[in-house]
């Protein structure tokens, strides 16, 4: 009964408060707020070597002490100077002439005769002492005349200045027609020429034989085939024209291009590394920069050219040779794209003797070193770049008021102007972003006299950007960023050497203050 | 001149956040529920009892903001301004929740001065905390906070607890009436907010630092199965003591301290927590190295972790006590006629490390013994708009009340608008209990102390002109004194009424 009571009056009180409630008054139609909001946009440190870990390390290096440079190398290796050297094919024959008589039975092996004499190889100017033969080979053929003789024999070979791979001197016996191997012999000579025994041998028989008269024995032999691992001796003046060549710069000679810029301590070097054992002197018919649409601009060397290059004097080493260039800045100044050169080497040049040695593998190796050390001062570096964006996500109308706020601490000694232009979808301009009292926002380093950093340069300011050019920014498609570069200035406004070290860094924090509209439906 | 500065402080004091207080029923003293406030009350009834849901009660209070400081309307739109919402703020926002349903009361007179009541209720009690820098950095966006630091840590109290008490209220001497309560407490759910450290920075350059150092204790929050034994293990006790002096024939004060106690938290205990070494959060931007690289992935990853760090991390517990929103009440009645009281209550409640408090003025009348009411005014919560109403039918055996320190406006607002809206968007202070009683016995103020006064009281011309209350009245005289003293009593009371006249009336007779 209670509980019945209870709840109809419950019951009646929840009809009765609801009916009296206008519950349109509760439903919310629009959420209204006007919050000014600062958020951070970008933080970080960006340093010298942070940029340079895109780069090819093959072209931008640092110095021990941070000095930034770039560095181009490219060698072309010759082997002209080695293919003017061959050693040729020599042949001799030697006969033994045979009395007739009746020769008994004998129980061994008789040396019955022999034949020394000394061969040379036809080589001119070159007068070789020694020659490590890579390949080679001694061919030989020998008869009997007449061919019906039954006398046996066979011929040995004596060459005791063909040394094997095992010390061993070269001794052969051969019969008929063959070939004795001289792979990885060393042939010891006296000015081109050495010793050669050929000995007849009667081989045992059993049986009396008779030999007619007039019967000889033949030996034809030929040295052929040579290839050296090296030679040795006075190879004699000779000269070689090494091939024409040039030495591709790629984007390096575009750099600079349409900058004002003065380098402090450019280098641009020639070495020539040279592993023929003679003494060698390059003459570079031609050395000049080149790019399109330019003349060539010759390259003045230093030492002046013909340059005498160094050689090695024991066999497996190399000697470098230094060439500089005595107008870097007119080099690079001039931007080129490749370097063209083409030289005429000569061996021994006026001189009558000498220990030479030259090795199979043997190069001469020109190699080009250029270092721009980024060490100097330079203006009118302009970049400029184009990106795409899109806000059409975002209600600018709902942004009242918008300031950037910047902060730069710039450790590089390089100036900016900094400026944004809006373009629509048909990259028709819209307007800068920026006002002109607001574009000086990177402030170069200052540096002292060695172009060492002094002071970070700071720049912490709020950017302002009305709504008139919120709306433009919404509306645009596309901004053109453009930077206008120049290296940091001396007091009194004087351009200045500067330095880039790797170590030196770009912080940066940026912020966004906005006031906005919102009503949220 | 000592007064009006004290009311000056009181009042200040009152512009404070209060939690659940109610207060028009404080001077009710036709209601048996009136010793909840002071157990040394005397209900006017001997005899009171209450089965379930003798008495319900919802209380609602928002110290910060009520629906029109949030909303506005606008070519007939209604908006939420949050604008408006945050300039009506205070520092902190305190949305206090809670309910009480009896199960049983028993209320017994014995003699003319001795008390005994038994109670048992269900009762739920939840206090939220947001601070005025949640809104504020919603509202009015991060810029006013660069190179500050805004206070985001948001507290959760709660507690679900059934309550089983048994009081006395006596007068020792004549003009002193003391009373206490124990009250045995079993809980069913317990949240509290053991730390919270929520705070975001906004640095010069605008990076953004969001760090949380959160300890949330619960019982019962994670407990699938409802099992009332398992609730027996969460116990406490809480105690009521309370005083009345009859300093003036007429002036009455009252002071008490209610729900001075604690419950132990041991069942189904779960802490959630955020270490501030993980939550936290920095945003200074996107690392412009990472752009450079193209890393647009980075932005995401951070978004993740945050709200990976910002995840509160549940495990078992450790038993924890959490102590009751304490109350303390101090008033001062005025009898102006035997039937007709002005009082005035200054209260405080005193929960997890707050104070808060508020004043509320009443006027008390009896119309005979069938109707008695009671108009207040409120101050509290930060509100100033709470006109109060309380009406008790006292039809005995049958009792019916309603009572809330905040009701009145909500039917003026009836009749002037055809809805309760304009009162309920007005509202941050809402109260009402209600409830149907078993009294027997209505007895006028029976207190050693004040049996004098009654009779000076019952002396004033208005009460004479209402037969019935003269009758009570007589009998509830009567029923002061014991034996019988009653009738000689009851027989004097036309000779009192002619000697002890009011002085302002006394003076009227002069002039």
């Amino acid at each position: 009964m209670l509980r019945r009571l209870y709840s109809l009056t419950g019951s009646l009180g929840l009809i009765l408060l609801f009916s009296c409630v206008d519950r349109s008054d509760y439903v919310l139609d629009e959420v209204s707020l006007n919050p000014s909001m600062a958020l951070p946009l970008l933080k970080g440190s960006l340093s010298v070597s942070d940029l340079l870990e895109n780069a090819d390390p093959s072209v931008v290096k640092v110095y021990p002490d941070g000095l930034v440079y770039f560095a181009y190398s490219q060698e072309l290796e010759s082997e002209d100077i080695r293919d003017l050297f061959t050693i040729p094919d020599e042949f001799t024959n030697v006969s033994f002439i045979l009395p007739g008589a009746v020769l008994p039975s004998i129980p061994q092996d008789i040396k019955t005769d022999s034949i020394s004499r000394t061969i040379g190889f036809n080589m001119d100017p070159e007068r070789i002492d020694e020659a490590k033969l890579r390949k080679g080979e001694i061919g030989y053929v020998t008869s009997i005349f007449p061919a019906s003789s039954s006398l046996d024999y066979e011929i040995r070979i004596s060459l005791p200045t063909f040394i094997s791979g095992t010390s061993v001197p070269l001794n052969a016996a051969v019969k008929g027609t063959g070939a004795i191997s001289l792979d990885n012999y060393t042939m010891f000579l006296d000015d081109n020429n050495f010793p050669l025994k050929v000995v007849l041998v009667l081989k045992r028989r059993t049986t009396p034989v008779v030999i007619a008269p007039g019967t000889s024995i033949n030996v034809q032999l030929s040295f052929r085939g040579f290839q050296f691992s090296y030679i040795k001796g006075f190879l004699g003046e000779q000269s070689a024209s090494l091939d024409p060549d040039e030495v591709e710069m790629g984007d390096f000679g575009d750099l600079f291009e349409g900058a004002d810029i003065s380098l402090a301590q450019p280098k641009i070097s020639l070495s020539v590394t040279n592993e023929n054992g003679v003494p060698c002197l390059v003459d570079f018919t031609t050395l000049e920069a080149r790019k399109e649409g330019s003349a060539p601009l010759q390259v003045i060397l230093s030492p002046a050219n013909p340059v005498s290059l160094n050689y090695p004097t024991v066999m497996g080493s190399s000697a470098v040779t230094a060439i500089s260039i005595a107008n870097v800045n007119d080099l690079l100044e001039y931007a080129p794209t490749s370097l063209g050169y083409q030289a005429l080497a000569t061996i021994n040049k006026g001189i009558t003797a000498g220990d030479n040695f030259i090795l199979d593998s043997s190069t001469l190796k020109v190699k080009m070193d250029v270092e721009v050390p980024l060490y100097g001062h330079a203006s009118d570096i302009t970049l400029r770049d184009t990106v795409d964006i899109d806000l059409s996500q975002v209600d600018g109308s709902e942004i009242a008021k918008a300031s950037l706020k910047l902060k730069i601490t710039n450790e590089l000694p390089l100036d900016g102007l900094v400026q944004l232009v809006l373009l629509d979808g048909n990259y028709r301009p819209l307007g800068a972003l920026l006002g002109d009292d607001q574009v000086y926002i990177l402030r170069g380093s200052q540096v002292d006299a060695s172009g060492e950093l002094l002071k970070p340069g700071l720049y912490d300011a709020m950017i302002e950007l009305s709504k008139e050019k919120i709306d433009r920014l919404f509306g645009s498609a596309h901004i053109i960023i453009m930077l206008d570069l120049r290296t940091s200035r001396n007091a009194s406004g004087g351009a200045q050497d500067v330095k880039f070290k790797s170590q030196y860094s770009v912080e940066i924090e940026a912020g966004i203050l906005a006031d906005l509209k919102l009503r949220i439906q | 001149m000592r007064t009006p500065a004290i009311v000056i402080v009181l009042l200040s004091l009152a512009q404070a956040a209060v939690g659940q207080i109610e207060t028009t029923q404080y001077f009710m003293t036709s209601l048996p529920q009136v010793i909840e406030s002071n157990p040394a009350f005397m209900p006017k009834y001997g005899f009171a009892l209450g089965l379930p849901f003798s008495r319900i009660s919802a209380y609602y209070a928002n110290s910060g903001f009520n629906y029109n400081d949030a909303t506005r309307r606008e070519n007939n739109k209604r908006i939420l301004d949050l604008d408006q919402l945050q300039s009506a703020l205070p520092e902190k926002t305190y949305i206090t929740n809670a309910s009480q349903v009896d199960v049983f009361r028993l209320g017994l007179r014995f003699g003319s001065n001795f008390y005994l009541s038994l109670h048992s209720s269900v009762r739920g009690y939840t206090q939220s905390m947001m601070p005025k820098d949640v809104v504020a950095l919603v509202a009015g966006g991060t810029a006013a906070y660069v190179g500050k630091t805004a206070n985001l840590s948001p507290a959760f109290h709660g507690m679900t607890f059934w309550e089983t008490g048994v009081g006395i209220g006596f007068a020792p001497f004549e003009k002193l009436r003391v009373g206490a309560r124990l009250k045995k407490l079993y809980g069913a759910h317990g949240v509290q907010t053991e730390l919270s450290d929520i705070s975001l920075s906004v640095a010069d350059n605008y990076a953004i630092n969001v760090t949380a150092d959160a300890h949330i204790r619960t019982s019962g929050v994670q407990d699938p199965e409802l099992i009332f034994s398992n609730y027996l293990n969460n116990s406490g006790w809480s105690g009521d003591i309370g005083v009345t002096y009859k300093l003036l024939p007429k002036f009455t004060l009252a002071a008490s301290i209610v729900d001075a106690g604690f419950l132990k938290w041991t069942n189904n205990v779960y802490d959630y927590t955020l270490d501030k070494e993980t939550a936290n959060f920095n945003f200074s931007g996107l690392d412009v190295q990472d752009l450079l690289d193209g890393n647009t992935d980075s932005f995401d990853q951070q978004l993740d972790s945050l709200a990976e760090n910002f995840t509160p991390v549940d495990a078992p517990g450790s038993a924890f006590s959490m102590m009751l929103p304490a109350k303390l009440y101090l008033s001062g009645s005025f009898d102006v006629t035997k039937s007709f009281t002005i009082g005035g209550v200054f209260f405080a409640e005193q929960f997890m490390g707050r104070t808060a408090t508020g004043w509320t003025t009443a006027l008390n009348k009896n119309f005979g013994r069938v109707l008695s009411t009671s108009l207040s005014y409120t101050l509290s919560n930060r509100s100033h708009n709470n006109l109060g109403a309380g009406i008790s039918l006292n039809m005995a055996p049958f009792q019916v009340y309603i009572v809330g320190d905040n009701l009145l406006r909500a039917p003026v607002s009836l009749v002037k608008t055809g809805y309760v809206n304009e009162f309920v968007n007005s509202t941050q202070v809402f109260n009402v209990r209600l409830g149907v009683n078993f009294v027997w016995g209505w007895k006028k103020d029976v207190a050693p102390s004040q049996e004098e006064d009654n009779s000076k009281s019952y002396n004033s011309g208005k009460k004479e002109k209402t037969k019935p209350i003269n009758e009570d009245n007589s009998k509830s005289y009567n029923g002061k004194k014991s034996g019988a003293k009653t009738t000689s009593n009851t027989r004097k009371q036309p000779q009192a009424r002619k000697k002890k006249q009011p002085a302002h009336i006394r003076a009227r007779q002069k002039r």
